[in-house]
């Protein structure tokens, strides 16, 4: 089925038809033993209508003309349900018409991939009998869309990206279970990861010396301290931190970043962006050419040199801002309306090497693995660690127990001294805003003062 | 719309039979959905959603394959079945895989049709509320939604199980601000069968309105310190969550769990009682697997009396199958909640954690969101970078109060609950 403007609702101040399929494939193993062997797909029309300041939404799963007609009339009729607590409001202009598909290597077969998960159960079990447990996972999910809008914008775009989950489980000397885990992801299909049995050894090799160390972890020492945050947490830091409280409609809804614009947030060490797309001349895991509005997506500087420049926006805040859009807005399923996103959300690196980092640090804690995080309007963030070492006298010490890092993020990065000079990034990750939404984010190490759970 | 959905269910199961399949089992929903969404205090979106879903899994030989798809004409579904067929034959066997066997039942239960003018009456008095009555506080998002879900499973030993229940679900999120100055976000949210009675009355919503601008002023804790906590009903649902993880999947298959060996066991103080109920607004009592829930108490006087397993970990696992949903009440206790802040010589009164997930041993540490600092039993200043850290496992064997009053949030309820010896930072 293909849109066309015939299809859009009329009589409104704006209207949009998405089309949106969504292909998930899910392998999951524990111990050798096939938990879930899936392929779910969902695919629909979503109608969306603006009207004196109230949104209308329909969505239905079946492809016709008919019923993207119908969907767009109860869109319409929903809009205007809600019209007593609207008033006239405009929407930003600005509209884009492109087609972006990517080419794919070909797919794995599901027989393909469960000899592979087989291969790594066998590796963990012969390898490494100390574990307890080995659970892995294989996971590609697909969102193709299309859409129209009532300013003439048409757009053809797909998001792909997949995951090898690794989470191996040991028992410690109180015979308490301790997990780790890992992920090798990635733009694309499975088959596109160039997932090697080689590099998926150093990974669970690595895994089993860092659970090894966990066995021995001691509780970390709370209060205030000084911190390396590995690049693989930094990318959490800045989703959560202080990128949730750059979407416009939590900065219209009392975030204290409102105000803020203009003023100093970070150390002038910390530059932080969500791109779009590209960074670097490389195509990011998560690639958003335009966003589910028909708004051509732009890379947003949130913080330039620790000064906060700017939030990310759609049609509605960017009009009530005073701002261009910035291509942000985002849906999850057919079903979803579109709501402010984060796209590929970095910390940029600097110039300092991780090694004279560590040094650096007379007593403090190195951070290498979070499991998720949280943030607040009052930008005060949270994150979980899973994997951290004591630094005594610039020297790695013992291994710390799971424990929960936090701070005001605005105060946290004010208190970075020195940023690493490469960057991870990573896109295995789900961000929770009322939906669900494939993000990516990333950073270098950074050397900092943060809050930490313990004893 | 059920007849379509059982003509839906036939076509697709006589398609896996077809195919080649020994067993087959299809599920055929539909779920429609209204929805009122509110945005800085102020409805935004009105959506209305329709969404069917088709889950078939056949096993042939002792290998299983499993899709979810839309609704799709006969043709290309038996296209789906072929598909599916070989990927079984190419999966491993495990003699542990299953169909839903001999399961008989018809379930229906709430209002079937959205009443949409009374949705937007309930959000306009909310808002007057708000306005009246707590103008310092934002509502930065919210929303009420009607749901109607229909479904029908069938399979190739015999079960027929059937659904067709409607519910309302809200969830309230709300900030105190004064000027540029703004508490941290709390919220609470629950299902119900009525939306007869005002909004502000249920879930705890009155109360999070009041209080959000008396957590705008905060404090830290000067140093860390070892004390009390008394968990609001929002912030006791934690100990849900954590038993829930232990008790059923992947922890028990895995051998993980830190319960499996305890069953009969004091696990938890004997202040504690947890139950697992079979319905709820939004649940009908049918496991995700095809299975009759029923009502059971899982911890009795702190004694582990179950564990959740499905059919497919109770066959690989060798332990009892227990079919079960996502239903769970904490009982309540005989003290009122003052009582039990008066009690505390220094700690907290918790209304939400923020942490990760419990480290596989329980361990954990989070920080305290919409809380006050309580020093010689008396509610003092909000607090703000306040951690507290224990073992969640602990916690339950610690638990020293627990009080008479609770929050029914639909499927679960909670009363607060007060715990000793956590670490303060």
């Amino acid at each position: 089925m293909e849109l066309n403007q015939t299809l859009l609702p009329t009589d409104s101040q704006y209207a949009e038809l998405r089309k949106h399929r969504v292909q998930m494939k899910r392998l999951s193993m524990i111990d050798g033993n096939i938990l879930q062997n899936s392929t779910d797909e969902t695919h629909g029309l979503n109608a969306r209508v603006f009207h004196q300041g109230c949104w209308g939404c329909a969505a239905s799963p079946f492809l016709t003309a008919t019923n993207a007609e119908r969907i767009g009339r109860i869109a319409k009729d929903n809009a205007r349900s809600l019209m007593m607590f609207g008033e006239p409001k405009k929407l930003a202009a600005g509209s884009v018409r492109l087609e972006h598909l990517s080419e794919r290597k070909p797919a794995w077969s599901p027989a393909e991939k469960i000899d592979f998960l087989h291969a790594i159960n066998d590796i963990a079990i012969k390898k490494y009998p100390r574990l307890r447990s080995t659970s892995l996972m294989l996971i590609e999910e697909h969102h193709e869309k299309e859409l129209i809008n009532s300013y003439d914008a048409h757009t053809k775009v797909e998001i792909a990206r997949s995951m090898l989950y690794l989470n191996p489980t040991m028992l410690n000397r109180s015979q308490e279970p301790i997990a780790l885990f890992d992920i090798l992801d990635g733009r694309g299909f499975i088959a596109d990861l160039d997932l090697t049995m080689e590099k998926v050894e150093q990974r669970l090799e690595q895994l089993y010396l860092w659970l090894l160390d966990k066995t021995e972890a001691v509780p970390a020492r709370a209060g205030k301290v000084d911190c390396i945050l590995g690049s693989g947490i930094t990318g959490i830091l800045a989703h959560e931190a202080l990128g949730h409280p750059c979407e416009a409609d939590l900065v219209l809804s009392g975030s204290v970043t409102s105000n803020l614009v203009g003023e100093r947030v970070a150390s002038d060490l910390i530059t932080m962006v969500d791109f779009a797309h590209t960074y670097n001349d490389t195509l990011l895991p998560v690639p958003v050419l335009a966003d589910d509005e028909g708004v051509e997506a732009k890379d947003v500087v949130m913080v330039e040199k620790g000064i906060l420049k700017g939030f990310m926006n759609n049609r509605e805040t960017a009009e009530e801002m005073g701002v261009a859009p910035t291509g942000n807005a985002r849906g999850y399923m057919f079903e979803d309306e579109p709501l402010i996103r984060m796209r590929n959300t970095l910390i940029l690196p600097g110039t300092s090497n991780l090694e004279d980092m560590i040094a650096d640090v007379e007593d403090g804690y190195l951070l290498l693995k979070t499991a998720n995080g949280q943030a607040d309007t009052t930008t005060e963030f949270m994150f979980g660690i899973q994997l951290g070492y004591e630094i005594k006298n610039g020297q790695l010490g013992a291994s710390i127990k799971d424990t929960t890092v936090s701070g005001i993020a605005i105060d946290m990065l004010q208190s970075v001294t020195a940023v690493s000079d490469s960057i991870k990034v990573t896109s295995a990750g789900y961000c929770g805003k009322k939906q669900r939404m494939v993000v990516s984010m990333g950073g270098p190490a950074l050397r900092c003062s943060i809050n930490i759970g313990g004893c | 719309m059920q007849e379509e959905l059982h003509k839906i269910a036939r076509e697709a199961f006589q398609c896996l039979m077809q195919a080649g399949f020994d067993d087959a089992q299809v599920v055929a929903k539909m779920e429609d959905c209204n929805e009122l969404e509110v945005v800085n205090n102020k409805p935004s979106l009105f959506r209305t959603t329709s969404l069917p879903k088709l889950q078939l899994k056949g096993i042939v030989d002792h290998r299983k394959a499993t899709t979810g798809l839309p609704f799709i004409g006969l043709q290309r579904l038996k296209t789906v079945a072929e598909d599916l067929f070989l990927q079984a034959k190419s999966t491993p066997q495990d003699e542990a895989v299953f169909v839903s066997e001999e399961q008989e039942h018809t379930f229906s239960q709430g209002p079937k049709e959205a009443d949409k003018s009374l949705m937007v009456e309930r959000i306009q008095e909310l808002f007057a509320f708000r306005e009246s009555e707590t103008p310092s506080t934002n509502i930065s998002q919210g929303g009420l939604q009607h749901k109607h879900r229909q479904s029908v499973l069938l399979s190739s030993r015999g079960s027929h199980l059937s659904a067709d229940h409607g519910w309302y679900e809200t969830i309230l999120m709300a900030v105190g601000k004064r000027g540029d100055q703004t508490s941290s976000l709390n919220y609470s949210f629950g299902s119900m069968f009525s939306i007869s009675n005002p909004l502000v009355e249920s879930f705890g919503f009155r109360a999070l309105l009041e209080e959000a601008p008396k957590q705008i002023q905060t404090v830290k804790v000067p140093e860390p310190f070892t004390g009390s906590v008394l968990m609001t009903p929002g912030a006791a649902l934690t100990f849900i969550s954590f038993l829930d993880k232990q008790l059923r999947g992947k922890a028990l298959l895995s051998k993980t769990s830190l319960f499996m060996e305890q069953l009969g066991q004091a696990v938890a103080s004997p202040l504690f009682n947890v139950f697992h109920h079979a319905t709820a607004p939004g649940h009908a009592p049918h496991s995700s697997d095809g299975y009759m829930i029923e009502d059971f108490p899982i911890l009795r006087d702190g004694t582990l009396l179950a564990l959740l397993a499905d059919r497919y970990i109770s066959r690989k696992c060798h332990i009892t199958h227990r079919p079960s949903g996502d239903c769970f009440s904490v009982q309540n206790g005989s003290l009122r909640k003052n009582d039990l802040l008066s009690n505390i010589e220094r700690g907290a009164l918790v209304g939400r954690l923020s942490m990760g997930s419990p480290g596989a041993n329980g361990d954990f540490s989070g920080v305290i969101k919409n809380s006050f600092l309580v020093e010689k039993g008396r509610r003092g200043d909000a607090l703000s970078e306040t951690m507290i850290s224990g073992n969640v496992a602990q916690m339950l064997k610690d638990i020293d109060g627990i009080s008479v009053e609770q929050i029914d949030f639909g499927a679960y309820s909670t009363p607060f609950i007060r715990i000793p010896n956590l670490v303060f930072s």
